[in-house]
């Protein structure tokens, strides 16, 4: 045994030194499995033992109308966003694409400065333009245009806007990366062969940039689903989203066990999103891709 | 003066000696405050005690009444510690992380159940019942001090002069806020300008109260914090809202256009109470009795414009109008009451789910 055993940790340390790279992993393992691994893992048994043991919580929230209206309200919004941003990201996208390099850096950075600002601060600078007596419809109401404001905050449509101002930057850069990789000579045999402009965008750019627009999408719709500081300050009493339900289970109520759950189902969701998505994009490249590429 | 000082630095070096030598924790060898305190010798104290304080102008209020005069007093250094609401309490007691030594625990947790699992009974020995007002005080918790949501309106529009005008969007056109979180409170005015006596409130009739509310649902605007609330106010977002005063209070001194209408008004205590198991639940004790004391209590008025819980203490004369104590005899009720907080806690889910289904619907 006792032979057996050196020879197991000289093997293992042989196996050890020439796999030392592992080691380097070691730091990521760590921090992940602490960090995420475990109170995930808190989370998912909590939501099946607290208050009882047994899916409890999952029926409870299920029968809920207002908390199946949230996941609704949750995918719905998610999902307008999605749309409105693809559609101007892929219009920035594009002009970033076909402008002179100066004007491109320009637009560059005009995505990428306002990353630079708390999210919170923007939020409150949308308050303070969309509101009844914000700038909008006090500079409409002086301009003797409207009588009363006009209904721009506490609704659908102002969440929207806030989620859209957040998240355009994660559908510009990867679509903007995907349009730069793609080979011009393509573009030129098109036209070379008697395609007129629109063919060469219909039939041959926008195919090849196809796969940024799907991860932009996927980035941004994952993302629009955990929002909750911008649904909080710009939604009204009808558009809760799940984040605020949890916030407002566990904080409030100190309900972990229900707030447990309902971080589960967010998680499913995401994870079956993902998941579909994954049959028909590389995933890897979805995420792995935003850096590289010229 | 000066052997008043002398005095309280003695304390103070004694208290550092003793806790040299009595180590972290509460020790028997640790100081004892002056025996004149309560008549009764007070129990051992630690060297230092964590009381909440969630900042601003009210935080150094509180510092500046209950926790430096308590330092001077017995020589425990006091801490400032971070809000925790009662999810935050309720998880700090389970995993025996003791944050904080003194915190404010909301009028469901300080009721029977709740209590007696997540905070150590209040030690009513070295404090006089009597003194309190009704209703703010239970086994597991006592009000320092009484603040209360009452209608804020703009003045520079017409005045409301009762609760129910609220309601009334025709003679009052304008925006409405209420506080999207406390839920029994949004109900509960809703029923008073209904017509509820405030005797009659419990059991709560929630769907009667929602029909109210529905009557001018899309005049509602609904806010987060009690300062999202002021700024609706402050900006002439809203014409009425039904915020705290002391936040009405504040706006009208830094000149906005705003004044508090009493009628209808919703007393809240500010609960104080000692998580369970803590070990430093003596010196929390007696910071608690020194906070409701009579000589101490009413301090809390001459920096913000709070109620005393312990009425036989002297307020402030300069802002008594402001304090929601000094108009008890118009409509009011006690929300925090442990009638109303037992009949809430009781029905949270289904209250929460029906007011939930009409907002969200």
């Amino acid at each position: 045994m006792a032979g057996g055993g050196a020879s197991g940790t000289a093997s293992l340390g042989a196996w050890l030194r020439r796999r030392s790279w592992l080691l380097l992993l070691l730091p990521g393992i760590v921090t992940t499995g602490f960090l995420f691994v475990w109170p995930l893992g808190i989370m998912t048994i909590r939501s099946l033992t607290d208050p009882e043991v047994g899916i409890s919580n999952y029926t409870k929230f299920f029968d809920t109308p207002s908390a199946v209206t949230s996941l609704v309200t949750t995918v719905r919004i998610s999902a307008i966003v999605t749309v409105v941003t693809a559609v101007l990201g892929y219009m920035y996208a594009f002009t970033m694409f076909a402008a002179a390099p100066a004007t491109r850096r320009v637009l560059m950075a005009a995505v990428i400065l306002p990353m630079a600002v708390s999210l919170l601060v923007r939020t409150f600078a949308l308050q303070a333009i969309l509101r009844d007596t914000g700038i909008i419809n006090m500079a409409l109401e002086a301009l003797g245009l409207i009588a009363d404001p006009l209904p721009l905050i506490r609704n659908q449509f102002s969440v929207s806007v806030g989620m859209v101002s957040m998240l355009l930057p994660f559908m510009v850069l990867p679509l903007y990366n995907t349009m730069t990789g793609i080979d011009e000579r393509m573009l030129l045999a098109a036209s070379g062969l008697g395609a007129s402009p629109r063919r060469v965008f219909l039939d041959v750019f926008f195919p090849l940039s196809l796969p940024g627009l799907t991860a932009g999408c996927l980035v941004v719709f994952v993302s629009s689903l955990g929002f909750y500081v911008v649904p909080a300050l710009l939604g009204g009493g009808s558009e809760q989203f799940l984040s605020q339900v949890i916030f407002d289970r566990v904080r409030r109520l100190g309900d972990f066990g229900y707030g447990s759950a309902i971080g589960v189902i967010m998680l499913v969701l995401t994870m079956l999103i993902l998941g579909i998505a994954a049959r028909f994009v590389k995933l890897d490249r979805v995420f792995g891709q935003t850096v590289g590429a010229r | 003066m000066p052997r008043m000082k002398t005095l309280v630095g003695l304390a103070m070096a004694v208290a550092l000696v003793a806790s040299a030598c009595g180590g972290a924790t509460a020790s028997p060898s640790a100081v004892s405050p002056s025996q004149s305190t309560a008549g009764t010798p007070a129990p051992s104290l630690a060297s230092s005690i964590v009381l909440i304080n969630t900042g601003g102008d009210w935080g150094a209020c509180q510092r500046k009444a209950f926790a430096d005069p308590f330092a001077a007093k017995t020589g425990v250094k006091v801490i400032d510690g971070p809000l925790m609401d009662d999810g935050k309490i309720k998880a700090a007691v389970e995993t025996g992380t003791y944050d904080a030594d003194v915190l404010f625990p909301s009028a469901n947790l300080v009721l029977p159940d709740s209590g007696a699992k997540y905070l150590e009974p209040i030690d009513y020995s070295t404090i006089d019942k009597t003194q309190l007002a009704p209703g703010t005080y239970t086994d597991y918790g006592v009000a320092i001090a009484l603040f209360s949501w009452a209608v804020g309106y703009r003045t520079d529009k017409q005045a409301p002069t009762k609760l129910e005008d609220f309601f009334d969007t025709k003679s009052f056109p304008g925006k409405r806020g209420l506080v999207s979180w406390d839920i029994p409170t949004v109900l509960i005015m809703a029923l008073l300008a209904d017509g509820v006596a405030p005797a009659d409130l419990v059991p709560l009739d929630v769907n009667r109260a929602i029909k109210k509310l529905d009557s001018i649902k899309s005049d509602i605007v609904w806010f987060d914090t009690g300062s999202a609330g002021q700024d609706l106010l402050k900006s002439g977002e809203v014409r009425m809202a039904y915020v705290y005063a002391n936040r009405i209070t504040s706006l009208r001194d830094q000149g906005s256009p705003v004044d508090i209408l009493w009628d209808g008004q919703n007393v809240q205590s500010d609960y104080v109470g000692i998580p369970k198991g803590n070990p430093n639940a003596a010196t929390g004790q007696a910071l608690i009795s020194f906070m409701v004391s009579k000589d101490v209590n009413g301090q809390f008025s001459f920096c913000q414009p709070a109620g005393a819980a312990n009425t036989a203490s002297a307020v402030n004369p300069a802002n008594r109008e402001d304090l929601p104590s000094s108009h008890l005899d118009g409509r009011y009720v006690v929300g925090t009451d442990p009638k109303v907080a037992t009949w809430v806690e009781q029905n949270t889910d289904s209250m929460t789910n029906s007011f939930n289904t009409w907002k969200g619907g």
